[in-house]
């Protein structure tokens, strides 16, 4: 058993560079295959064509696909807003500690998932209206439904902050204020910290990985499929402002 | 982690459940919880403040082993 993890630890360590050396090869072959068939990838701009078919639609189907949206958020907003409730009535109840871990773990679930869901509709919202725009389908009508749509999202974090204060008498922040984020740290124990510490470094890594990925596809789609180079500079600013943000905090938390 | 403790049952001599000591050492019910499953290591500030509601040591709660850090390596 220990010669085995001896083993897995000796090839999860192999030598950084030769793995990026491995990478840097294997995107310079990727791109090579591209420019060689770049006269025949037809299918490519076909794809970007039909794409560009479907952004159109759905420019036009703005205002149904907006209320199909709302009604589809509200309802979530409910059913979560029911079943954190309902898990922290049974919390009330004298039960084993087994029992409180689990129901804490699910209303911590609950949470999680209405905050990912939040920022999904804050995005399709915003995406659909640009979208609606940019086909010059918009008018005041589609930027009143906009605002409308775009005001529910911070309306139901603001509940959602409240519901946490309520449940925990200790936190503190008035969500939308500018020191909300240092007043609900500072108002966290130091195992709830630890966790926030540990979630927000994961967070770092895989995004700054998930940017580069985002800005090779964004280069090889300006290449190829001359979309222009404003997605490659957004991607980038992205990558920068992550990088910049977390080496200057890692420099005050010296 | 190398920390072992008995921090349950040092609460239930005291008679009180997780969220109660929680409430009385300033963290919260999952904190104790995590701290007695042995997935958190409190700071030395946390231990000798559960100590003095315990009635007793930090050494009577909590206990360093150092043999089972050298297993994990």
């Amino acid at each position: 058993m220990r010669s085995d993890m001896a083993k897995r630890k000796k090839r999860r360590n192999r030598n950084p560079f030769f793995m990026m050396v491995l990478i840097i090869l294997c995107g310079g072959a990727g791109g090579f295959l591209f420019g060689i068939l770049q006269d025949q990838t037809d299918f490519l701009n076909m794809a970007g064509k039909g794409g560009e078919g479907l952004l159109k639609y759905a420019a036009v189907l703005y205002m149904p696909m907006m209320f199909a949206l709302i009604g589809i958020y509200l309802v979530f907003e409910f059913t979560a807003q029911r079943k954190i409730v309902s898990l922290e009535r049974a919390e009330q109840c004298d039960c084993e500690d087994e029992e409180m871990d689990q129901l804490d773990r699910k209303i911590k679930i609950c949470f999680e998932l209405r905050s990912c869901v939040n920022m999904i509709y804050y995005t399709i919202v915003m995406v659909l209206f640009a979208n609606c725009f940019y086909y010059q389908e918009g008018g005041i009508k589609e930027l009143l439904v906009f605002l409308a749509g775009i005001v529910l999202c911070p309306i139901f974090v603001i509940l959602q902050v409240q519901k946490q204060k309520k449940m925990d008498p200790r936190k503190k922040g008035t969500p939308m204020n500018k020191g909300f984020a240092k007043e609900w740290l500072e108002s966290c124990d130091e195992a709830e910290r630890q966790k926030i510490f540990q979630a927000g470094y994961y967070s770092h890594v895989f995004v700054m990985k998930a940017i580069v990925v985002v800005m090779g596809l964004m280069m090889v789609q300006a290449m190829f499929l001359e979309s222009g180079m404003e997605s490659v500079f957004a991607a980038a600013l992205l990558l920068l402002l992550d990088i910049g943000a977390n080496s200057y905090y890692s420099i005050k938390f010296q | 982690m190398p920390l072992l403790n008995r921090l349950k049952e040092h609460r239930a001599r005291i008679g009180v459940n997780q969220a109660e000591l929680g409430r009385m050492a300033g963290v919260s019910r999952q904190t104790i919880s995590l701290i007695e499953r042995g997935d958190y290591s409190p700071s030395v500030t946390l231990a000798l403040k559960l100590a003095g509601i315990l009635e007793c040591s930090v050494e009577d709660i909590f206990t360093y082993c150092e043999g089972e850090e050298e297993d994990e390596e």
